[in-house]
């Protein structure tokens, strides 16, 4: 099936409206994965001893890419409802620096798909963030 | 960051041990505050509420929460419930998280708490769940590591 991939980008950050307030900036997004970005505002901060971005930030990012990647490598559109989503947080976070992730899809079944992926800031072999989830797929109308 | 900054997040945790409310530390947090997130105590429990707003929806048809608030909802759960049960106020540090989602969160109220299951030298462990108006009917629940060192 072919993905309309500006369709998919318009409706993940304009279309969902906890994307809009976050300022979600897809970059990039095939069947390979998704790139994308949440640019820093002082609003994200979850400790102003250290000015560091609050974990709830790389959660939001790393839970919308996850479920997104998996729709350009299905055959037909699905539902992807999400099962569980596992994030170890690797290192701090650097101070007002912008968060990116690259996550993608490495296997789905008739009924599930797994997904992992990464959050980092300056170097993507440098991650502050690993994410794993699964998802249920269903057929519209099942 | 400056001195006074330091201070906030430290005096916040001070003030909210000794008073028993979590709110000045909640009020520390800007995230906390973006989020609209509050605290009440009911008993020796800690509920973190995340009152509805329209910027929580991630899925505008059903209409459902995002589920990465959610998850958010649950790691600030785990953190304040962990902080009320520790003997120094100090900020813990999250390892890691697992969010099961059960259902989808609603465009209402939503509320967390967290229970401590081993509380250790360096690290506790906490599970949070998350409910909206039925309580023994919960939409995620997490397993959490922090390191309290």
């Amino acid at each position: 099936m072919e993905f309309d991939i500006e369709n998919l980008r318009q409706m993940m950050t304009v279309g969902i409206p906890h994307m809009a307030a976050v300022g979600l900036d897809v970059i990039t997004i095939d069947e390979n994965g998704i790139l994308a970005r949440i640019p820093h505002r002082p609003e994200f901060v979850g400790n102003t001893d250290t000015g560091v971005v609050h974990g709830g930030i790389v959660t939001v990012l790393l839970d919308s890419l996850s479920g997104m990647c998996v729709l350009p490598t299905l055959a037909e559109f699905m539902q992807v409802a999400t099962l569980d989503l596992r994030i170890d947080y690797l290192k701090p976070a650097a101070p007002s620096q912008d968060i990116f992730a690259s996550v993608h899809c490495y296997k789905t079944t008739r009924n599930i798909a797994f997904t992992r992926g990464v959050a980092y800031q300056s170097d993507v072999d440098d991650p502050i963030a690993h994410a794993t989830g699964s998802f249920m797929l269903t057929k519209p109308g099942a | 960051m400056s001195v006074s900054a330091k201070n906030t997040i430290a005096d916040g945790i001070q003030a909210a041990r000794e008073s028993g409310d979590l709110q000045p530390l909640i009020d520390a947090v800007p995230y906390f505050r973006w989020m609209g997130l509050r605290v009440d105590r009911q008993g020796d429990e800690l509920i973190t509420v995340m009152p509805f707003q329209e910027m929580l929806i991630g899925n505008p048809m059903l209409p459902a929460l995002h589920g990465g608030t959610t998850g958010a909802l649950l790691e600030s759960a785990a953190m304040i419930s962990l902080i009320g049960a520790q003997d120094e106020p100090k900020l813990p540090k999250i390892i890691n998280i697992t969010v099961q989602y059960l259902r989808p969160g609603r465009d209402r109220d939503s509320f967390a708490t967290g229970i401590v299951t081993k509380q250790g030298r360096r690290i506790a462990s906490v599970q949070a769940i998350a409910w909206q108006q039925d309580r023994n009917k919960l939409f995620a629940t997490a397993s959490t590591h922090f390191m309290v060192a």
